[in-house]
């Protein structure tokens, strides 16, 4: 996932050359940090990868050292799901792709896949597969559990598992959002970055209401940090279908966050993945469905969307912001490649899965 | 175990097949292909080019070849007939001994597939820009197919929680237990629900392409769409809530489901329940029985709830502390259709006082936790924030029930 306006600082940052000791990365240890379950990665800074851990509900931050600038603007790789198999000696069913990420420097797409209960990072330059090994790397990680867990984990109870749904990385902060196999949460977490030592974050459960009636906390399933005019707000998308929007500046730790339900966006689908993109100078946000096609809105209709009140009857119908149904279904990963084109990991009608880029003039 | 030429062992089948374009010369030591399968191994074996001469190995050696040099000279790939044109060759190391090169898969070969290894002779000595040791412009190229040597017990599902044969039209989880490890990704293809009539009921679960499983892989929980659920929300107006009370289900687990081994499952396993009405009440500590042991004894602490709550959090949400507020070291039981809990410590209980704490996240079957319900009701409901709640007890040398 993906972010166009990172992308941009990202060339400039590059363009400067830094090397392991910018303050991104000064407090990195080289080892190889204990990663078990990847199921989300996203690219921040400096070539740094963030890695989310399922397994240990942790994140870590990996120095690619991945820094070459390239200005590719096409990556493709037809049946990527095949080749990514082949490669590690399998076929697709014995392997899952669970997340995918593009440097925006070097425009090698990263892949996160599980063989074998095992978590492996797959680094795609050109069509060129190969290993990107976590073994003796740069890093710092931080884990995701609460004090109160941590304790009782402590004193000899099983790690709990935090499927990581979403990752973003804006303004100095990483953004999590998870699914516990357990209870039953809408814990959001914010963390600054450079990750520190014994770190405080903030955990804050974030509520949305229907219809003005009933509260409800759910886990997002997919979010992306935008900046409105009146400041940057989280536009987060549910299992339970709404799209609904948070102000950052209200995320204090431990607070009961509400949010502003914008839209309802079709029911027995799920948000996968959702990104900023500009066309011909403006702004525009795009969401890839589990179920529906790729829906584009307009960051103006949300701002100015008020909070849904009126409840939707109607099978399959949609309410709230304003959305283009684009003819693009089945995108099951998707991130900025660079200003003018997005990279989708697709579905195609042939029934293969090919990774192909999509200029952003034609989204 | 070696195992070249055309040997057709009892570990499978196993051919050599030597691509000649040029009429081979006799000679004394000529390079082979070999698989060498080790089921006891995490990668199931390792292929090797045997024969090599120790001055070429040397001189390999201090090439320091990368993996893109070593998979043009030394390939291991899936078939053909596997795959389509195209596809990369595996990941692996290479390494060398002193008379074989080595081919080690980063994952291990899949019992069933098969792979071809090829090593190109010219180009080897190309790159090394020697003389090869005998004229030959061979690719020699092995093509095997992995058995599966080990027998794995089949693979079952031992308990689906809450085991109880009444459940709430609000129910929000189901956990499947299993004997082993199962392959992931195939979860919503094998759990199907069904009414009493036969006819399946559509769409009850969210469909998490995460998979939620537990550390161990062996457990997998699966929620009722919480959007059906929520009061409200367009899933639930257009569809309602995936049960209905006064009706009876089926919930099957297909037998095609995968384990890691790609077996398939022993059996189908099928529970069955009633649907009863929706609860919209927490849990309430203040409401529950204690049964508490005789000081001296290790007899268990019960609690009873009155309600089943939800057996994977109960395992973790609730535990005894000692007046320093250290944990009490024992273990926890849940039974009574996951109605009680009950602790028994690993020492006799001294004649002290003690607090049971509880996380106010403990839910019940519906997701309503203590400090909140599943979905509030704004104009009724208030929600308090989550804490640890500490039932204060004192143990004596006779009985008591609270």
């Amino acid at each position: 996932m993906k972010k166009f306006i990172i992308a941009t600082l990202m060339v400039g940052i590059a363009g400067l050359a830094v090397a392991n000791n910018s303050d991104y990365t000064k407090a990195f240890e080289r080892g190889t940090p204990n990663i078990q379950s990847i199921s989300q990665i996203e690219f921040g800074p400096e070539g740094i990868l963030f890695v989310g851990d399922a397994m240990t509900a942790s994140i870590v931050a990996i120095s690619t050292e991945d820094n070459s600038p390239s200005s590719v603007e096409s990556v493709q790789l037809k049946e990527a799901d095949k080749k990514i198999a082949a490669f590690l000696g399998a076929t697709v069913e014995q392997i899952r792709i669970t997340d995918m990420a593009v440097n925006p420097i070097s425009k090698s797409v990263y892949f996160s896949v599980n063989r074998d209960n095992q978590s492996v990072l797959i680094k795609l330059t050109g069509e060129k597969l190969e290993e990107f090994t976590m073994a003796d790397v740069l890093y710092s990680s931080i884990t995701l559990n609460n004090p109160v867990s941590t304790e009782a984990e402590r004193r000899g109870r099983k790690l709990r598992r935090l499927a990581i749904t979403d990752l973003a990385f804006k303004d100095d902060k990483l953004f999590v959002a998870g699914l516990s196999n357990e209870e039953f949460s809408s814990a959001f977490r914010a963390i600054p970055f450079p990750f520190k030592e014994d770190q405080s974050f903030s955990t804050l459960e974030i509520f949305h209401v229907s219809h003005g009636k009933y509260e409800t906390h759910a886990p997002v399933t997919a979010f992306e940090p935008y900046e409105f005019e009146d400041g940057l707000e989280l536009i987060a998308g549910y299992t339970c279908t709404p799209l609904v929007t948070f102000p950052v500046s209200q995320m204090k730790n431990g607070q009961h966050v509400k949010g502003k339900t914008v839209a309802e966006l079709g029911n027995r689908n799920m948000p996968v993945e959702i990104l900023a993109y500009q066309r011909d100078g403006e702004d525009f946000i795009l969401i890839a469905n589990s179920k529906r096609n790729v829906m584009r809105v307009r960051p103006a209709d949300i701002a100015a969307q008020k909070s849904l009140t009126e409840p939707l009857k109607e099978r399959h119908g949609t309410v709230g912001v304003d959305f283009a149904a684009i003819a693009e279904v089945y995108v099951q990963q998707m991130d900025n490649l660079d200003k003018n084109n997005v990279v989708f990991l697709q579905l195609m009608p042939n029934g293969n899965l090919d990774l192909r880029t999509v200029k952003t003039s034609r989204l | 175990m070696v195992v070249a030429g055309t040997i057709k062992a009892n570990i499978g089948l196993v051919t050599l097949v030597v691509a000649s374009f040029f009429t081979l010369q006799a000679q004394a030591q000529k390079p082979a292909l070999q698989l060498i399968q080790d089921p006891a191994s995490p990668n199931y074996g390792s292929v090797r080019v045997a024969g090599v001469d120790l001055y070429s190995i040397q001189r390999i050696q201090s090439m320091q070849f990368d993996f893109d040099d070593w998979k043009a000279i030394f390939p291991v790939m899936l078939q053909a007939a596997n795959t389509q044109s195209d596809m990369p060759a595996i990941l692996g190391s290479y390494s060398t001994d002193e008379s074989s090169l080595i081919f080690t898969p980063r994952f291990r070969f899949v019992p069933g597939l098969t792979y071809e290894a090829q090593f190109n002779f010219p180009l080897l000595y190309s790159m090394l820009a020697e003389k090869p040791p005998y004229p030959s412009k061979d690719i020699l190229s092995l093509s095997f197919t992995i058995d599966d040597l080990t027998s794995h017990p089949p693979t079952r599902v031992t308990q689906i929680y809450p085991t109880s044969s009444e459940l709430p039209m609000n129910q929000l989880k189901l956990y499947l237990h299993f004997s082993g490890n199962m392959q992931k990704g195939q979860a919503y293809d094998n759990i199907q629900l069904f009414h009493s009539t036969g006819e399946a009921v559509e769409a009850p679960f969210l469909e998490i392409p995460q998979e939620l499983w537990n550390s161990n892989g062996n457990r997998l929980t699966v929620l009722f769409d919480p959007g059906r659920i929520k009061r409200d929300l367009a899933p639930n107006l257009q569809m309602g809530l995936p049960l209905q009370e006064g009706r009876s289900y089926r919930l099957v687990i297909d037998k095609s489901w995968k384990d890691q081994f790609g077996n398939s499952l022993q059996r189908e396993f099928v529970k069955e329940f009633k649907v009863v009405a929706v609860d919209r009440e927490s849990p309430n500590p203040e409401k529950w029985k204690k049964v508490l042991p005789k000081a001296g004894t290790r007899d268990p602490i019960q609690l009873h709830f009155g309600e089943a709550l939800d057996h994977a959090l109960l395992q973790r949400m609730i535990w005894v502390l000692t007046e320093k507020n250290e944990q009490v070291e024992g273990s926890i039981s849940i039974t009574n259709v996951e109605k009680t809990w009950q602790f028994t410590p690993v020492e006799p209980w001294a004649e002290a006082e003690f607090n049971i704490a509880i996380d106010s996240r403990l839910e019940d079957l519906a997701g309503n936790s203590i400090s909140r319900l599943f979905d509030t009701d704004l104009s009724k409901d208030t929600v308090s924030e989550e804490r640890t709640i500490y039932i204060p007890i004192s143990l004596i040398t006779t009985s008591s029930i609270d």
